[in-house]
C-alpha cells in the first residue's frame, strides 16, 4: 500500500466511517470495493503506518473477521475507523451537523438539540442495552439488538410522560424537563426520526428493513472503545442511579408482548 | 451418559410429525409445556436402561442380556418405582410405531409417503422367562447417536473426513466436510470472543481448563489434515481419480482449484481461531481487561433531566461517542450560491429574434471593391492593355483605406466580375513582369496577368 492509497483510504474511512469487502445490508459504495482489496493485500508495516497516521487524528482502524462475531459473512473483512480510546479527538470534529439534524423547528436552540440528542440516545442505548440484559463491553450482541421504530416511538413517550408527571411544579431548575416536554402533536415522531436518520447517515445504525433498525458492528465497537472517554465520564454510580427508583417504572411488561 | 443433547436436538421435529395441524387453519404456536409429569423420571429409566444393555452387549455379543442387575440397582435409585413399573419401561422400548415421511426425491405433488415401523430400540424374547432384552440395530445406533451428541466437540470438527474423502474418491463430498470444520472452529473462535467480553476473571480461567484441549487440538488437527490434503491433491494418481469422478458427473460444479480454495479458507479460518486464542491467553494472564458490566441508561435519562451536565463534559462526551462529522475549512458547492451576483435580474423575459426580412444585406467585398473600381477598369481598358502592375502602381487595389489584393486579383483572373456589357476580354500573362511593393510590408512577385480588350470585329 504506497502513500497515495493510504490518503484514499483515510479520505474514504473519514466519510464512510466502514469498509466491508461483503457488505451485508447495502451495496458497495463507490470505491469501497477497490479499498478493500488494497487493505487486505496491504503488509503489517504498511498498516502499522497507517494506524500511526490515524492515531495521530485520534483515530483507529479496527479489522474484523467472520471468525471474530456472528453476522459477517463468510471471508469477509470489516475495516472500521473507530474513535481512539487514548487520543485526542482531532481538531476538525464538527458537532455541527448533529445539532442541526436533531432541529425540528427553525428558530431552536443549540441546547434545546443537544438535550433531545443526549435523552433519545439514553433511551436508545437503553432499548438495546439495559433492557437485554447486555453489558456495555459484549460486542457479539451487536445482531440481535434490533428494534422497530414504533416500540423506540413508544418508550420515548413512555419516559416523557413520566417527566411529565413528575415534574409538573415548573420548578426553576427545570430546564431540561421543560424542553423535553414542550411537544405538541407529531413532534415527538419527527425528533425521533431525526435521531434516527443521524445515526443511520453515521454508519452506527442500520436500517435492515423498513421500520426496523439494527445496531451496526461498528456502533457496538465505539460504545465499547471509548465508553471510558464517552459516556463514562458522564453517568454517574450505580448508587446514585438506583437513587432514582422510585421514578423509573420499566414498561417490561408491554415489552413482553412485542418480543414474540 | 447425558442423552439430554440427543433429545433436545430431536424433540420439535418429532412433534412435527406428530403434529394433526391442518394446513390453512389458524398458526398457534406450541405449547412451551410438554405434556407428561414432569419429573424426567421415566426418561431417566429409560436411558440408563439403554446403556445398561449396550455395556452388556459389548460382552455377551447380540446374546440376550438379563435385566435382573439393572432392576436392583433402578429399584435402588427410585424407590418409589416398581418391578412392573420397569418392566412396562421395558415394553414401551421394545414397541415398535409407524413413522412416515416424504422421500427427498419426490419432486411434486400428490407425494409418495414412505413409512417404516423398524422403530423399536430393544428386542423381547419371544419365550417367557426371566427378564431379558437386547438392542436392535435401531437401538445400537442411537446410542452411538447419543453418544455423539454427548461429546459434539469431538465428532463435529474432524478434519480427517476430508482425507478419508480425498482417498476414497468421493471429491463431492469435500466441500461438505470443509463447511462443517469451517462452521465449527468460527464457532469455537466466537465463542472465545464471546468468554472476552462477559465480566469477572474466574469464570474466563474455569473456561480456559475447559476449553484449551479443545482449541489446541482443532488447530492441530485443521493444520495437520490440510497439509496432508494438499499433498494427496498434488499427486498424479489422485488427480487422475479426480477425472474419472468428474466424467461419470457432468452436473458436478467442481473442480481442483475450488477444493484448493476450500482448504485455503480453512486455513485462514484456522488462523482466526488461533489468534484469537493467543488474545485469550494474553487476556487471561495480564489481568488487564475490564468490560463494563450492565449499565442502566433509563435511570440515566432521569437523572439527568435533573442534574443536565456541565456543556463542557456534554461536549467531551458527544465528541468522544455521538456521531460526528468533518468540517474542513473548505468552501462547499452550497456555499457560494448566495454570493454569486444576481446577474440573471438584468435579463429580460424576451428572447433574441433574427429579423432577416427587414435588414438590408450587407455588400461582400467583391461587391464593394467593384463598386468603387469596375468604372476606372473599364476606362482603362477601353484604351489598352492593362496589367496588374499597372494596376496595383494607379492604387487600385486601395478602396476606402483597405488594400483588397485578392478582390483585385480576383478580377483580373475572372474578367467576368466587370459586368456584362463588357465585349470579350482576354488574359494574358508576361512571364516574370510583377513585382509589387504592396506597402504593408508585404511584395508580389511572378508572372504579370495582362488584360486585353478585343472587340468584336464588325
Amino acid at each position: 500500500m504506497n502513500y497515495h492509497e493510504m490518503g484514499q483510504v483515510v479520505a474514504y474511512l473519514l466519510r464512510y466511517r466502514v469498509i466491508e469487502s461483503k457488505p451485508v445490508h447495502r451495496r458497495h459504495f463507490p470505491g469501497e470495493r477497490d479499498l478493500a482489496v488494497v487493505l487486505h493485500t496491504a503488509d503489517p508495516k504498511s498498516i502499522d503506518h497507517l494506524q500511526q497516521l490515524l492515531a495521530g487524528q485520534g483515530f483507529l482502524l479496527v479489522a474484523k473477521t467472520d471468525t471474530d462475531y456472528r453476522g459477517i459473512a463468510t471471508g469477509e473483512w470489516v475495516w472500521m475507523l473507530v474513535r481512539h480510546a487514548e487520543h485526542n479527538p482531532p481538531p476538525h470534529f464538527s458537532q455541527a451537523p448533529l445539532f442541526l439534524a436533531m432541529k425540528i423547528r427553525p428558530n431552536e436552540t443549540n441546547e434545546s438539540a443537544g438535550v433531545w440528542f443526549l435523552h433519545l440516545w439514553l433511551l436508545y442505548l437503553s432499548l438495546i442495552y439495559t433492557q437485554r440484559g447486555r453489558g456495555v463491553g459484549e460486542v457479539s450482541g451487536y445482531l440481535d439488538a434490533t428494534f422497530e421504530r414504533e416500540k423506540f416511538l413508544r418508550l420515548v413517550e413512555h419516559h416523557i410522560e413520566e417527566v411529565r408527571k413528575t415534574h409538573d411544579a415548573g420548578s426553576a431548575e427545570a430546564r431540561v424537563a421543560k424542553i423535553l416536554t414542550d411537544t405538541k402533536g407529531q413532534s415527538l415522531g419527527r425528533r425521533v426520526n431525526a435521531f434516527l436518520a443521524l445515526m443511520c447517515d453515521s454508519a452506527l445504525l442500520l436500517e435492515t428493513a423498513p421500520g426496523v433498525y439494527q445496531q451496526s458492528l461498528l456502533g457496538a465497537v465505539e460504545i465499547d472503545q471509548s465508553f471510558q472517554r464517552g459516556m463514562g465520564v458522564l453517568i454517574p454510580d450505580a448508587s446514585v442511579l438506583e437513587g432514582i427508583v422510585n421514578i423509573a417504572a420499566q414498561p417490561s411488561e408491554t415489552d413482553a408482548e412485542d418480543n414474540l | 451418559m447425558d442423552w439430554t443433547p440427543f433429545l433436545t436436538a430431536a424433540l420439535r421435529v418429532a412433534d412435527l410429525h406428530d403434529s394433526g395441524h391442518t394446513p390453512g387453519s389458524f398458526a398457534n404456536p406450541p405449547d412451551e409445556k410438554r405434556s407428561g409429569r414432569g419429573d424426567g423420571l421415566w426418561l431417566d429409566i429409560g436411558c440408563r436402561l439403554l446403556d445398561f444393555v449396550h455395556e452388556a452387549d459389548q460382552e455377551l455379543n447380540d446374546n440376550w442380556v438379563p435385566l435382573g442387575v439393572f432392576f436392583e440397582e433402578t429399584l435402588a435409585r427410585h424407590p418409589a418405582v416398581g418391578v412392573e413399573d420397569l418392566r412396562w419401561v421395558v415394553i414401551h422400548l421394545s414397541t415398535p410405531c409407524v413413522v412416515y415421511a416424504i422421500p427427498a426425491d419426490s419432486e411434486c405433488p400428490p407425494h409418495r409417503v414412505r413409512s417404516t415401523k423398524a422403530t423399536a430400540l430393544l428386542e423381547r424374547p419371544p419365550f417367557k422367562g426371566p427378564d431379558r432384552c437386547r438392542l436392535t440395530p435401531l437401538g445400537r445406533q442411537a446410542v452411538h447417536l447419543a453418544r455423539a451428541g454427548d461429546q459434539w466437540l469431538y465428532a463435529h470438527h474432524d478434519a480427517e473426513k476430508i482425507i478419508t474423502a480425498i482417498k476414497a474418491g468421493d471429491f463431492g463430498e469435500i466441500p461438505r466436510h470443509a463447511a462443517d470444520v469451517t462452521h465449527s472452529l468460527r464457532t469455537l473462535s466466537q465463542e472465545i470472543v464471546r468468554l472476552l467480553e462477559l465480566p469477572g476473571h474466574d469464570e474466563l480461567f474455569a473456561a480456559f481448563e475447559e476449553r484449551q484441549n479443545h482449541y489446541l487440538e482443532s488447530l492441530q488437527k485443521v493444520q495437520s489434515a490440510v497439509s496432508e490434503a494438499r499433498h494427496l491433491l498434488a499427486l498424479g494418481s489422485v488427480e487422475n481419480a479426480f477425472e474419472v469422478w468428474r466424467d461419470s458427473r457432468p452436473s458436478a460444479d467442481l473442480s481442483l482449484v475450488q477444493i484448493f480454495t476450500l482448504l485455503h479458507q480453512l486455513l485462514q479460518t484456522a488462523e482466526g481461531l488461533g489468534r484469537n486464542f493467543s488474545g485469550f491467553i494474553r487476556a487471561i494472564t495480564s489481568r488487564q481487561r475490564t468490560p463494563v458490566g450492565l449499565l442502566r441508561f433509563d435511570l440515566a435519562f432521569y437523572h439527568f433531566v435533573m442534574n443536565p451536565p456541565a456543556p463542557a463534559v456534554l461536549s467531551a462526551a458527544f465528541k468522544a461517542s455521538a456521531p460526528w462529522s468533518c468540517g474542513v475549512s473548505a468552501v462547499g458547492p452550497d456555499d457560494a450560491r448566495g454570493v454569486l451576483p444576481a446577474a440573471s435580474e438584468g435579463d429580460t423575459a424576451e428572447p433574441m429574434t433574427f429579423d432577416e426580412a427587414k435588414a438590408p444585406p450587407l455588400p461582400s467585398e467583391m461587391e464593394a471593391f467593384l463598386a468603387a473600381r469596375s468604372a476606372e477598369i473599364c476606362a482603362a481598358l477601353a484604351q489598352g492593355p492593362v496589367s496588374l502592375s499597372t494596376a496595383f502602381g494607379a492604387g487600385w487595389a486601395e478602396v476606402g483605406g483597405r488594400l483588397h489584393v485578392g478582390e483585385l486579383m480576383g478580377v483580373f483572373s475572372a474578367p467576368d466580375w466587370l459586368g456584362k456589357d463588357i465585349d470579350t476580354v482576354r488574359i494574358g500573362y508576361r512571364p516574370g513582369g510583377l513585382s509589387v511593393d504592396l506597402g504593408d510590408g508585404r511584395r508580389l512577385a511572378g508572372d504579370d496577368l495582362v488584360l486585353t480588350l478585343e472587340r468584336s470585329t464588325p
